[in-house]
């Protein structure tokens, strides 16, 4: 069976596929959808729905891990410029200083001697210590900061990851209970054809049943008719049980020889 | 009753009444008379067809049947005789099967029936007494007969649909 029209497109299916005329319809081509053809293609689609659902997968959820994320992403693009500029504002606070350090040591007529010399060495070592922390600091800060952010996506991505599975089952639950319901009115199609299909069975029986007894009484008519002759030949019989029969009854004798000797002889 | 010899005879009679004599004379009459004409076949309808709401009920049972595979699409119509109409009833009649046998009858026995016919009047004798035709009162359709016309045939069957 073709299942063009039907249910699923709100179509009309022709009486060539079991429609029966529209109530009322004056041949006007519309004709009411066969409700055994609804049944049928409800249950069907139920079953295809129901066996799709069966089958379903919902989204695989896979745990992000930091220390298989690619950071590079997350680092400041500019923190190479920042640390660079760090460290040439601590050189050149350093300079500034051994500037000053010799400065004193010209006033002081001790330039270039051993003092001075300890004393701008202490001043290099102080910058140098101050620009490496200055350096690890930032490169630490940047590290710490991009590992945060990219945790922060990791959390956010099993976030969307778990809603859409969530909402992947509650589509696919509303898919098994769509697919139940269907063939709940596919099955409630096929009782409602059934009783109708029987209702029609049992008026067109009685309206048989009619016609036959209309037959039955003609017929017996016909055999009355044609059988009367047969039963107006007991008529007669039936009116002398009823009524008495007089009966004459005669008796007349002969006499014989033997009947004048004893006449004679008076015997 | 009677007696006779040597010691004479004695009769006795029972007289039946005129009246009654009369009329029993004439029913033993009448009932030769009525073995002549024979069986009176019945050409009215028997069986009432099936309804248009029977029908329906069965081409809608068929059809869902073939709605779920069960069977191909039919028509359940198909293989029935197709019902004639009796003063507005749908119905069936077995007089056309009736003289279809006669005839079959006739065409294979014709002796036979053709003695049993004569000892019967027909409907084209022209009356109760009348003498007996050459195949008594029922002549097969293709002789024609008088109650039917022309020859007859047997009920037709309407092929499936589709």
């Amino acid at each position: 069976m073709g299942t063009t029209g039907g249910i699923y497109s709100g179509g009309i299916v022709p009486p060539s596929q079991g429609g029966a005329p529209a109530p009322g319809g004056k041949g006007g081509g519309q004709v009411a959808p066969n409700v055994f053809q609804q049944a049928q293609q409800g249950q069907t689609g139920a079953m295809l729905g129901t066996a799709a659902g069966m089958g379903y997968q919902p989204a695989q959820v896979q745990a992000g891990q930091i220390g298989q994320t690619d950071l590079t992403p997350y680092f400041n693009p500019f923190e190479q410029t920042v640390v660079q500029q760090s460290l040439g504002d601590i050189e050149q606070a350093r300079q500034m200083q051994a500037n000053q350090l010799a400065s004193q040591a010209q006033r002081a007529g001790a330039f270039g001697g051993s003092r001075s010399a300890i004393l701008e060495s202490q001043a290099n070592e102080a910058a140098m210590q101050q620009a490496a922390r200055t350096a690890a600091n930032l490169r630490l800060g940047g590290f710490q900061q991009a590992q945060q952010m990219a945790g922060q996506d990791i959390a956010n991505t099993m976030r969307a990851d778990l809603a859409n599975q969530s909402a992947g089952l509650a589509g696919a639950g509303q898919r098994l209970a769509a697919a139940g319901q269907l063939g709940g009115l596919a099955q409630q199609s096929f009782g409602m054809g059934r009783n109708l299909q029987q209702d029609m069975a049992q008026q067109g029986a009685l309206q048989q049943m009619l016609n036959q007894q209309i037959f039955d009484q003609a017929r017996g008519q016909f055999e009355g008719y044609s059988s009367f002759p047969e039963r107006s030949l007991g008529f007669l019989a039936s009116a002398l049980g009823a009524a008495p029969v007089p009966q004459t009854q005669t008796t007349t004798r002969t006499p014989g020889l033997f009947d004048y000797l004893s006449l004679a002889f008076g015997g | 009753m009677s007696g006779g010899g040597k010691g004479g005879k004695q009769k006795t009679e029972v007289e039946i009444p005129s009246w009654i004599q009369g009329p029993a004379s004439r029913n033993l009459q009448r009932a030769e008379q009525l073995a002549q004409v024979g069986y009176m076949p019945y050409y009215g309808p028997s069986v009432a067809a099936f309804t248009p709401m029977q029908t329906q009920a069965m081409q809608s049972t068929a059809d869902a049947a073939a709605a779920f595979g069960l069977a191909p699409q039919m028509d359940v119509t198909a293989g029935m005789p197709e019902a004639q109409d009796f003063g507005g009833i749908q119905g069936y009649g077995t007089g056309q099967m009736f003289e279809q046998a006669l005839s079959e009858l006739a065409a294979n026995q014709p002796a036979q029936a053709a003695s049993f016919n004569r000892l019967f009047t027909g409907p084209q004798a022209g009356g109760l007494l009348a003498p007996t035709g050459p195949m008594g009162g029922y002549l097969p359709p293709q002789f024609g007969n008088p109650v039917l016309g022309g020859g007859s045939s047997m009920p037709s069957f309407r092929g499936g649909r589709s």
